[in-house]
């Protein structure tokens, strides 16, 4: 785009060279300054409102140029090297005369410092601009431990991350993506525990990638993957630093994107969907049970409405007579046949759910009023649906909230299964299970099998996955690293 | 990862769910009747040299598999033409296991289905899996074990109320006869096919623990399809059992827990669909195997939907009727399995240790 590939030794000249390339941006400031005593020493500052602190720039730049008193022993030496090294009190400074790497520090958040009669700048790191403050997370919430939440800031979002891993094990590698955003990405792992066939893997696909703009990290995310027509996530993201420095330490490596609180961990596995940090909090007991919980809650949120229609409509034996009776009676005058009158609640359902989460604050009233005369007793004594089916609708609804990561999986895969129950009752459900074992143990995630320790029921293998077991009953340091092992044994 | 490998635990449980495969459904040694027991540790027994065999030719060949010892021992010609033969075997067996889980679905779950409908989608999952390659097969293989195991648990829990312990008498009542009958039986049907698993098992690590493998899957397969078979005979009895095709859904039907857990049955086919599919995914992976090496082809993959969909027109049209299977499965069976499973084996036993002991002298000298 740029056809000059240095800066003129005129200042003016380069004053113009900046207008040209930002035409009529008025946050490009250019200021010019003149040394008071000495006549050869001027020059000007430009920076990107906005981008800098106005503040280190005025007191710790402007000021000390300007009341700067020449001696004896510095009239010798350059303007510039003065600067560098004595005057100017901001720790980041770096000589360039790379055109592209000045506008890129330039829109970055630097200040250049121009002199008269010289070709290079001078790139000074005054970075400072507005972020959020570190918060609780909103996507995943905790009662115990830790509180802090990533921001869309990436140095914050690292310093997060260097607080709980204090060691020079720790290991940063920045890169950039993007040609048109050049957003800063960051790699993260420890050393010592991560796998270096992983890590290459995972480097190899990020230089691969062509990418005109880099926004989230959730775009990254889908274009990393193993395998990519599946519904299941094979890249993880989390907001929480307690739990990317847990992965981290497990050998895994986390993917922070500049301006995207949610931090990316590889390899994921399906497990890990199940893993919530506050488990290693609570007593072990609460612990594992609320796991538990979570599987359970992903079986009945993929399978209740197929079990339902596969029961009422073909497998009635199974059911005690009572029970069918007072079904029976409830879908009386009903007018929908089930399957359909289940695929209607459902989709209601998810309709009143992608509502509720765009809905502006203010009005959010109104969807909770609907929801509960749409899916609630009103409907039931209009004889649209039946009371059974509102139940069956409920229970799905709230199961999939207890894994909201796994959303996309568990509504693609409730549709399959309910419409192969609705073809062949609890043996189109048998097989559209057994078809999402297939897919899901054909699954990899950087070449680690997804389901890994899935259905095995060694005790080393459910320790941390089926069950949470307490940190004093394992040999402290191999409890945690359970994982690592066996990614590293897979990888090997 | 350029060669497809599974762990030792995963074939020992593909091994498994292959012996209990469509026995799980149809039962094993009928003719001997209150005495089937006796003819399945018969029948078990008359296996080990066969799984022996199977071991020793794995591990005279490391990394390769039936398909590449025919080949290594008989010769070009000689060799093509048993991998045909086995080619056969394979595919005849998937149709046959797929048309025991049809009739069952006929006959028992859903009378009013044409029996083509539950067997495409079986076979579609096959097809599926073996897509996918062994390793994932080894890998559901292992989960739907622990599922079968839970099942069976679960249902044995429920039926102990049912059971009666005098069934098992008269042990020997109709004589020897009839067990050798059955034993004969139980030794072709599901014991000794496991020879066609040394199609698949080239790649198993650590290959060095060939018999640990295939010793220990034989005997808690065929210890699992003994304990079916006492369930069966406890709760039927020996009237009722020589009465019904399927007798383990017919046993599991009888379950009542007061009046709320009723006619289960149809969790016990969640047993029997996850075995037979192991069973069909097992032999339609030997078949492709097995296809591709004839032809010299690249990959084994291109040739899995169409062996899939011959295996599903084959089992439709194996027989006219169920009577028609049964008297196959346990008059002619034996006779047709014989050379596939004990003379082929033996043949190629003696010319690999033949080869084998060439070779390493050759090598020495």
């Amino acid at each position: 785009m740029l056809n000059q590939e240095s800066l003129y030794p005129s200042i003016n000249d380069n004053i113009e060279l900046f207008m040209r390339i930002f035409p009529g941006d008025s946050t490009i400031k250019f200021r010019k300054f003149q040394h008071p005593l000495v006549k050869s020493f001027s020059g000007c500052l430009i920076h990107i409102e906005g981008m800098v602190s106005t503040e280190t720039l005025s007191n710790h730049i402007l000021r000390p140029i300007l009341h700067f008193r020449t001696s004896e022993e510095t009239r010798d030496i350059p303007f510039m090297e003065l600067l560098m090294e004595g005057i100017i009190e901001v720790s980041e400074l770096k000589l360039s005369g790379d055109l592209n790497e000045i506008l890129n520090e330039l829109l970055n958040g630097s200040t250049l410092l121009l002199l008269e009669g010289k070709e290079q700048a001078l790139l000074i790191g005054t970075q400072g601009w507005q972020s959020r403050a570190v918060m609780e997370p909103g996507t995943e919430k905790s009662v115990i431990g830790p509180r802090e939440g990533f921001t869309e800031s990436l140095i914050t979002n690292l310093s997060l991350i260097r607080r709980r891993v204090k060691s020079p094990d720790l290991k940063i590698e920045f890169m950039e993506l993007g040609e048109t955003t050049h957003t800063a990405v960051c790699l993260c792992y420890v050393e010592s525990s991560v796998s270096p066939k992983i890590l290459q893997e995972l480097t190899k696909r990020l230089k691969r990638l062509k990418i005109n703009a880099l926004i989230d990290s959730g775009q990254l995310q889908e274009m990393i993957r193993d395998q990519t027509l599946t519904p299941f996530e094979t890249v993880g993201n989390t907001e929480r630093p307690d739990a990317v420095a847990g992965k981290i330490l497990e050998g895994r490596i986390a993917v922070l994107v500049d301006g995207s609180p949610f931090v990316l961990t590889v390899p994921f596995l399906f497990i890990e969907y199940f893993q919530v940090s506050e488990d290693y909090y609570s007593n072990y007991f609460f612990g594992s049970f609320n796991r538990l919980m979570r599987f359970l809650g992903e079986f009945l949120a993929v399978s209740v409405p197929a079990i339902y229609v596969a029961l009422v409509t073909y497998n009635q034996e199974m059911m005690p007579t009572a029970l069918l009776l007072s079904i029976a009676a409830a879908r009386n005058s009903v007018p929908l046949p089930t399957v359909a009158e289940c695929f209607v609640m459902l989709l209601v359902f998810e309709i009143l759910r992608e509502a509720g989460t765009r809905i502006p604050t203010s009005i959010g009233q109104a969807v909770s009023i609907v929801g509960a005369l749409v899916l609630g007793q009103a409907a039931v004594d209009a004889r649209v649906v039946s009371a059974p089916m509102v139940i069956v609708v409920g229970i799905t609804g709230i199961t999939t909230l207890l894994n909201v990561k796994m959303k996309a999986a568990s509504i693609s895969t409730r549709f399959l299964l309910l419409s192969l129950s609705s073809f062949m009752g609890l043996y189109g459900y048998l097989f559209g299970i057994i078809g999402l074992v297939i897919h899901l143990m054909g699954l990899r995630s950087f070449g680690v099998p997804y389901m890994l320790t899935v259905g095995s029921i060694k005790e080393t293998d459910i320790k941390d996955t089926l069950f949470r077991s307490p940190w004093w009953g394992t040999k402290l340091r191999t409890h945690r690293t359970q994982a690592e092992r066996r990614i590293r044994k897979v990888t090997r | 990862m350029s060669k497809e490998r599974i762990t030792a635990g995963e074939a020992r449980t593909i091994m498994i769910l292959f012996i209990m495969g469509s026995t799980m459904i149809m039962g094993a040694g009928g003719q001997a009747h209150t005495d089937a027991w006796l003819a399945i540790l018969m029948a078990t027994g008359m296996s080990v040299p066969i799984v022996l065999i199977s071991a020793r030719l794995l591990a005279l060949y490391p990394g390769q598999n039936l398909y590449d010892i025919c080949l290594q021992v008989f010769g070009k010609l000689a060799g093509r033409v048993c991998i045909l033969l086995y080619v056969w075997y394979a595919i005849h067996l998937a149709a046959l296991v797929l048309r025991n889980y049809g009739e069952f679905m006929e006959s028992e779950a859903m009378p009013e289905t044409p029996m083509l409908v539950p067997m495409l989608f079986v076979a579609a999952l096959c097809i599926f899996v073996v897509l996918h390659g062994i390793e994932t097969l080894g890998r559901s293989a292992r989960l739907m074990f622990n599922v079968c195991m839970i099942t069976i648990i679960v249902v044995l829990s429920l039926t102990l109320e049912r059971m009666d312990f005098e069934n098992i008498l008269p042990v020997l009542d109709y004589g020897w006869g009839p067990i050798w009958k059955g034993a004969f039986s139980a030794f072709s049907f599901p014991f000794a096919e496991t020879f066609l698993l040394t199609a698949i098992f080239g790649g198993v690590k650590d290959g060095k623990s060939y018999v640990r493998i295939l010793l220990y899957g034989l005997l808690i397969g065929s210890g699992l399809v003994l304990f079916i078979t006492f369930r069966n005979l406890f709760i039927l009895g020996n009237y009722t059992m020589s009465n019904v095709y399927f007798p383990s859904y017919a046993a599991v039907g009888r379950v009542n827990v007061g009046d709320f857990i009723q006619r289960i049955e149809g969790t016990v086919a969640i047993v029997f669909v996850i075995c037979v599919f192991t069973k069909i995914s097992a032999c339609l992976l030997a078949a492709s195997y097995g296809i591709a090496k004839l032809f010299g082809l690249h990959s084994y993959r291109t040739v899995v939907i169409q062996t899939g969909l011959l295996v599903t027109y084959l089992a439709y049209s194996l027989y006219d009727n169920i009577m028609e299977m049964l008297h196959f499965a346990s008059e002619v069976y034996f006779f047709y399995a014989f050379p596939f499973q004990v003379i082929i084996p033996i043949l190629l036993l003696i010319g690999a240790e033949i080869k084998v002991r060439r070779g390493n002298r050759a090598n020495a000298g």
